[in-house]
């Protein structure tokens, strides 16, 4: 039970940041900044997903910072070369 | 005694599902990446193109087919825990609900599809085009093959207690998550950046 309100209140929190990146189309601020928000909100969301839906929170730590590591990587690469 | 107590309250890690899916999710995350980075290059090159393009999308189908993946992956997460419960009921049900989203987000995207269709825009009509049907044609195979594998999941969630069985609901229920974790990446650089 503990266990099921904990992945809901993940969920909940994914909600909310989807509809949080969703609004910042409408917010007209500097577009490298809000680049780097949605990709921030995306790769929070996606470390998310990996940690508690995939149960990478209890893998071996190494694949853990695997999938964190790819989650980075992408995250930055995509926001430089959109922005820089 | 120090060293056997702390043993005891480290938690018991494990890789989840089966060995041979993480090397599968590995090579799809890879595969995905020089997807999202070919994307980002050629929007950078002719930003004016793909942001006329970007605007034909119907971003709020975009966001209520992010909504129902987080919600499938939310029920098959749910369910993988009822598995190891050994609630079978509960489980099936909890599965059923997640290949009830997972249909749902098939259906949104056959009408935004069909939507473009109607339109008068198809692959090739433009690069940004071009992207956005591969991409999203790509992920929907995945899709049709992530619900295969959650009718799988749900079947063998009949005989929770066996071991091989609930290593494989864990594998069809990871496929599923990386489903879902793609297409946040695919929502946020098809619809919603604006560089």
């Amino acid at each position: 039970m503990i266990a099921d309100r904990r992945l809901i209140a993940v969920w909940a929190g994914l909600v909310a940041a989807s509809f949080i990146a969703f609004e910042t189309l409408a917010v007209p601020f500097a577009t490298a900044a809000g680049v780097a928000l949605i990709l921030l909100v995306a790769a929070l969301k996606v470390l998310a997903i990996g940690w508690e839906f995939m149960e990478l929170r209890h893998a071996p730590r190494g694949l853990g910072l695997a999938f964190a590591g790819w989650v980075v990587a992408v995250s930055i690469a995509l926001w430089a070369m959109l922005v820089i | 005694m120090t060293t056997a107590v702390s043993a005891a309250a480290r938690p018991h890690r494990r890789i989840p599902g089966e060995s041979g899916i993480w090397v599968m999710i590995a090579g799809d995350l890879l595969v995905f990446s020089l997807f999202f980075l070919t994307f980002a290059f050629e929007y950078r090159s002719t930003p004016e193109a793909f942001a006329a393009g970007q605007a034909l999308l119907n971003r709020p189908l975009g966001l209520a087919n992010t909504m129902l993946l987080l919600t499938s992956s939310l029920a098959v997460a749910m369910g993988v825990k009822a598995v190891g419960e050994a609630d079978s009921s509960k489980a099936r049900r909890r599965f059923a609900v997640g290949v009830a989203c997972g249909a749902g987000f098939v259906i949104v995207k056959a009408f935004e599809w069909g939507a473009k269709f109607g339109a008068g825009i198809f692959v090739g009509s433009s690069e940004f085009f071009t992207f956005y049907f591969m991409f999203t044609g790509i992920h929907l195979l995945h899709v049709i093959a992530g619900l295969a594998a959650l009718l799988w999941a749900r079947a063998l969630a009949r005989q929770p207690e066996n071991p091989r069985s609930a290593r494989m609901i864990e594998s069809s229920a990871l496929f599923w998550h990386l489903v879902d974790l793609l297409w946040v990446f695919l929502f946020a650089l098809l619809y919603l950046v604006k560089p």
